[in-house]
């Protein structure tokens, strides 16, 4: 069934194809350039001095394998734990004839406006008894209410017979959720999981305002510390990174990489779910 | 509230709330967050009716008032930040926002796939990237010692232009930075919606012969109509809410005049200064704002028959 | 039936993952629930285990961190320390504390000993009863009763000891040049503003890279060499107390003579023209890179300086200068406040406890404490020959990784130098400890570091900014003399004038004014 293109149809994908490469492109030049100068020289404005020295440094660091095993720990438990809670709200409050759901979702919307601040908040992680554990950069920030108001209007937009077939077989909500929406909702879970994993992956000042153990500080510290030295830190200590093979320059390109990569290559992966018609296939079957 | 819904609802409200039960289950675990996480951290918002003192607390603390507001309101410096808060927030309303749907409407007419992923995947790294790092490519790109522009505008016989310690480039570039760096960023969460659309819809469309323009028109923008409104109120809800680090690191007495905002004039103030009441006070008038813009958006979202987030 | 099997596999799998976190958190949890000195028990609890003298007193502390990582407790050096202070030590270094310490402070969660930032917020907390005050304990002290009474004045409020000051000189500012440059120009050190100005336009005409153009420039610094410059033309050091009234610099015709020459500089393109957006730290780069012959920085930056020149060019080496006559003829150098913050002792902390806190820091500057954190350990980081500690070259990055960075600089309870066993130090180290010895008689001392200002506290930062906008303007030529006068008189009416009033005030009633 795909009908031939017309000759303004070629002229229109070509303008799209354009658009895009440029876009692409303008985008691209700078993730280059930043790469090349993790490994080069770029004082002048061709890059000179290949060396893998601001790699080396970062990986020989004895907390790196650690804390990036803190920091894969808290994305991926974090991940779960957060896309567990959201879609239970985020359902429940899709289902239209639930009592309160207005006033429940303005009460949410509310938080994204006002919040108590750094200050009342760390006092209820610590009365909670979330201080000095990993569960402090997992629980306080489980679910976002930007993100639960998402998935919240995807469920709704689900055909209702769905929901309905499944009552009258006897399934009860939990069930429901689990059998028949997660399996047709791929598109939202894989986004929604996205911006939940990005957060967690880049959770750095909660680290060390709920955590005073070093050992348990996630990768981004101790990336933003290596960049926080680079830039003169607060006292007299000058630069410590100043006798390596390297420049200033490299460091923080470097860091920029290896800070980012892990989860930049999630992205790719989940993009197979933003296919069209994988809701089609799932209700017909 | 339950004693107003039950007097205005068609069934007993035991009843109902009976026939939902799994729902209230399936509701708890994320109310009981809001209220523990969100809510309880809120009685710090009294702080800026008080001179907050770590040493006493805030039950301790002196009460002041509007003291703090006052002082805010009457600060010579209020218009200016005003105004230049709400022009950058402005003009990433208008050009960020749209970019960020038409990317996505434009990689949805690709039907290469692996073009699609690459562009796709391209333009979603940019965002993180950190604004110091961003900061010192804008840098490396337009300062007149080593910026690469300049050097070409040199080349050509033009003067160098003086980007980054004028005041009329300021506001570009902040807005430039903002859309390169997070328009692919942005644009996932629509790109979710459109595959969401059922593919049915299209082949229907096709069948009655609409062409790409109509079936963009009256396919695909329809289906994510809701997501498009839902996104454009929770942004207004933080209208005022700009990338303070983005601003601060690249604010000088050059630029001050048009790039001074809201959050970069009270971290020197509230932040390193500790003037913690202050500081929140300030919030607060933002999130009031913020609240205003939603609950408008929201209602007149409601008038026009859509469903709103709330 | 499939179905159901897969959500159980699902919720199993979640299960599990959800008690991988519970074990996780558990296994770190003893640690920190085991020592009763860590942050968040009382400290009622740790006074039990005190009782028994002759057990090591267990002491948490909140440290800046300068270095990449923290050594993890328990290493080799901090059992030394440990050993030697009878102390349990208890660590938490952290990078940014600047950004942390508000919160921190609000948050009142602390440990025994809280390093505190030199910021409105600790001088307000310490007001209000928040940390103990030291000062009756130092006379009882070996060593830490020797502190320079500038430094200490700039560590009180109210007459009390705000901690024990992280020490750092009080002279520092200085002209680190390219000494090599200087020789083949056969340039001798400027000991004048007019000699200095020859000195950087030599540089700045001269072809010294070698390249065949005139890019080099003669001064590199970043917008804060504003006051250093005017005080080269005999304003105060920032502030003066001058007939009763305190004067700050800009509103005195010798600032804006200051401001003149800058923008004599600039328009010559003898000062690097970014100055004012630039930062020091990238400003390293373009010195290092030969762009520039002068770079202003503290005395700590020589050694550092040095070395990075050095690195790229084998020939080159640098040398400070510091002392220069002003144009009224004085010879003057700028005081600072002689310490990077304190660490402080909360007042939650039992008081029998403060005086083995105090006495641990004091103890840090005994000869062998003091020797261990400037050396490091004999036989691993240096020899002794002749008497003399004589570092090892390979052992260097050791030395700073394990005991500078982690232990030396974060205590800081004096100058350890000053402590520590003879020794020979690198050249440019001797020569920025040379410097900072030699100028102390010629400071001027910034008096209002002790002073106190509840307008400054409010808006303080404000009406800088209003001053260092419009000093920057003036220099590049954005804002004529009528111009900078008004933004003067604006910050007069915005509460500059106030600020005086109310410094002076405090300057009475600590010296029993009129």
């Amino acid at each position: 069934m795909k009908p031939k293109k017309s000759a303004g149809e070629r002229i229109a994908d070509s303008i799209i194809y354009l658009v895009l490469g440029i876009v692409a492109l303008i985008t691209l030049f700078p993730i280059i350039y930043v790469t090349i100068m993790s490994f080069c020289d770029t004082n002048r404005y061709i890059p000179e001095n290949f060396s893998l020295g601001a790699y080396e440094y970062i990986f020989s660091t004895n907390t790196f394998l650690r804390s990036i095993g803190v920091s894969v720990y808290i994305t991926i438990v974090g991940t779960l734990l957060s896309m567990l809670l959201t879609s239970f709200m985020a359902y429940a409050l899709s289902c239209k004839q639930l009592r309160g759901r207005s006033l429940i979702l303005f009460l949410v919307v509310f938080t994204m406006m006002f919040n108590g601040g750094m200050i009342p908040t760390f006092l209820v992680v610590k009365g909670t008894g979330l201080f000095n554990s990993l569960w402090s950069l997992m629980i306080p920030n489980a679910i976002s209410a930007y993100n639960m108001i998402l998935m919240k209007n995807y469920f709704q937009e689900l055909p209702e017979e769905l929901k309905e077939s499944a009552r009258i077989d006897g399934c009860h909500e939990i069930r429901i959720v689990f059998q028949i929406i997660l399996p047709i909702s791929l598109p939202i879970m894989a986004t929604i999981g996205l911006f939940y994993a990005v957060s967690k992956w880049n959770i750095f000042m909660e680290a060390l305002l709920y955590i005073n153990k070093n050992q348990l500080w996630p990768v981004q510290v101790l990336l933003r510390n290596i960049i926080f030295v680079l830039t003169g830190g607060l006292g007299d200590a000058g630069s410590e990174i100043y006798k390596m093979s390297f420049s200033d320059e490299s460091m923080k390109a470097a860091v920029i990489v290896v800070s980012s990569l892990p989860i930049v290559i999630v992205y790719p992966f989940l993009q197979k779910y933003f296919t069209k018609g994988l809701l089609m296939g799932s209700v017909k079957g | 509230m339950a004693r107003n819904s039950m007097t205005l609802a068609k069934e007993p409200l035991w009843k109902s709330i009976l026939r939902d039960r799994w729902l209230y289950v399936l509701l708890l675990p994320g109310l009981l967050y809001f209220i523990i996480y969100k809510y309880l951290p809120m009685f710090g918002l009294i702080m800026s009716f008080q001179d907050y003192k770590p040493m006493f607390g805030v039950l301790k603390s002196p009460w002041v008032g509007f003291k703090h507001f006052e002082r805010f309101f009457s600060d010579p410096s209020f218009f200016m930040l005003f105004r230049n808060t709400l022009i950058i927030a402005f003009y990433n309303l208008i050009l960020y926002f749209p970019f960020t749907i038409i990317l996505a409407l434009l990689l949805n007419e690709v039907t290469h796939m692996k073009y699609k992923r690459v562009v796709q995947t391209v333009t979603y790294m940019p965002h993180f990237f950190s604004w110091v790092v961003i900061a010192s490519l804008t840098y490396k790109l337009l300062s007149t010692e080593v910026g690469m522009v300049n050097g070409i505008l040199e080349l050509m016989g033009y003067e160098p232009v003086n980007f980054l310690t004028s005041a009329q480039w300021f506001r570009p570039i902040i807005v430039f930075q903002g859309i390169w760096r997070d328009l692919g960023w942005g644009s996932i969460i629509f790109l979710s919606a459109i595959a969401a659309i059922d593919i049915q819809m299209y082949e229907v469309a096709i069948v009655e012969g609409a062409n790409r323009m109509q079936r963009l028109w009256y396919v695909t923008l329809p289906s994510i109509k809701g997501t498009i409104i839902t996104i454009l109120i929770l942004r207004l809800g933080r209208f005022l809410d700009l990338g303070f680090e983005q601003i601060y690191v690249q604010l000088n007495a050059m630029n001050r005049e048009v790039g001074e905002i809201f959050d970069t004039y009270i971290y020197t103030m509230g932040v390193v200064g500790g003037q913690y009441s202050y500081n929140v006070a300030v919030g607060m008038f933002k999130s009031i704002i913020g609240i205003i813009l939603v609950i408008g958006a929201n209602t007149l979202a409601h008038k026009l028959g859509e469903e709103g987030v709330y | 039936m499939k179905k159901s099997l897969r959500i159980m596999s699902l919720s199993l799998c979640l299960a599990f993952l959800l008690s991988l976190g519970t074990a996780c958190s558990s296994e770190t949890e003893p640690s920190s629930t085991a020592d009763p000195s860590s942050g968040n028990t009382s400290a009622g609890e740790t006074s039990v285990s005190e009782e028994s003298s002759g057990e090591p007193t267990p002491i948490s502390m909140y440290l800046v961190f300068d270095g990449v990582e923290y050594p993890a407790p328990g290493n080799d050096i901090q059992k030394i320390i440990e050993e030697y202070t009878n102390t349990q030590l208890e660590i938490s270094a952290y990078g940014n504390y600047g950004d942390l310490y508000p919160t921190m402070l609000a948050s009142g969660d602390f440990p025994d000993v809280m390093t505190t930032l030199d910021l409105p917020i600790t001088k307000d907390a310490v007001r209000s009863g928040m940390f103990w005050d030291i000062m009756p304990y130092l006379d009882s002290t070996n060593n830490l009763k020797d502190y320079h009474p500038t430094t200490l004045e700039n560590s009180t409020v109210d007459g009390k000891l705000i901690g024990i000051p992280k020490v750092r000189p009080l002279v520092r500012r200085t002209f680190v040049y390219r000494k090599d440059w200087a020789d083949q120009l056969g340039l001798s050190v400027p000991t004048n503003v007019e000699e200095f100005y020859q000195f950087l336009k030599a540089y700045a005409t001269s072809d010294l890279d070698g390249n065949g153009q005139q890019d080099t420039y003669g001064l590199i610094a970043d917008k804060t060499v504003i006051n250093h410059m005017c005080f080269l033309f005999g304003a105060p050091n920032v502030w003066e107390i001058k007939d009763g009234q305190a004067i700050r610099n800009f509103t005195t015709p010798e600032y804006l003579e200051g401001l003149k020459f800058m923008k004599k500089l600039v328009d010559e393109k003898i000062l690097h023209p970014e100055w004012s957006t630039v930062s020091r730290n990238q400003f390293y780069n373009v010195f290092e890179d030969g762009t520039g012959g002068v770079m202003w920085d503290s005395t700590n930056a020589i050694q550092m300086l040095g070395a990075r020149v050095e690195a790229k060019d084998a020939n080159a080496s640098v040398d400070a200068f510091t002392l220069l006559t002003d144009t009224k003829g004085q010879q003057r150098t700028m005081g600072e406040a002689g310490h990077l913050g304190w660490l402080s002792i909360p007042s939650v902390v039992p008081e029998e406890k403060v005086g083995k806190i105090v006495e641990f820091f004091d103890k840090t500057a005994d000869e062998e404490m003091a020797s261990l954190l400037v050396w490091g350990v004999e036989g691993q980081h240096y020899n002794v020959e002749n008497g003399n500690a004589v570092p090892i070259d390979e052992a260097a990055q050791n030395y700073e990784d394990t005991i500078r960075y982690p232990y030396k600089l974060p205590f800081s309870a004096v100058n350890y130098e000053d402590y520590a066993r003879p020794g020979i130090y690198n050249k440019y180290q001797q020569r920025a400890l040379d410097i900072d010895r030699e100028m102390l008689e010629y400071m001027v001392p910034n008096p209002i570091f002790p002073l106190d200002s509840q307008t400054y506290f409010e808006m303080g930062k404000t009406l800088d900014q209003i001053i260092e906008d419009a000093s920057i303007k003036f220099v590049s030529g954005a804002l004529d003399e009528a111009g900078f006068l008004a933004e003067v008189e604006r910050w007069r009416t915005t509460g500059g004038d106030k600020v005086a009033q109310e410094y002076m005030d405090s300057y009475n009633a600590i010296h029993g004014g009129k």
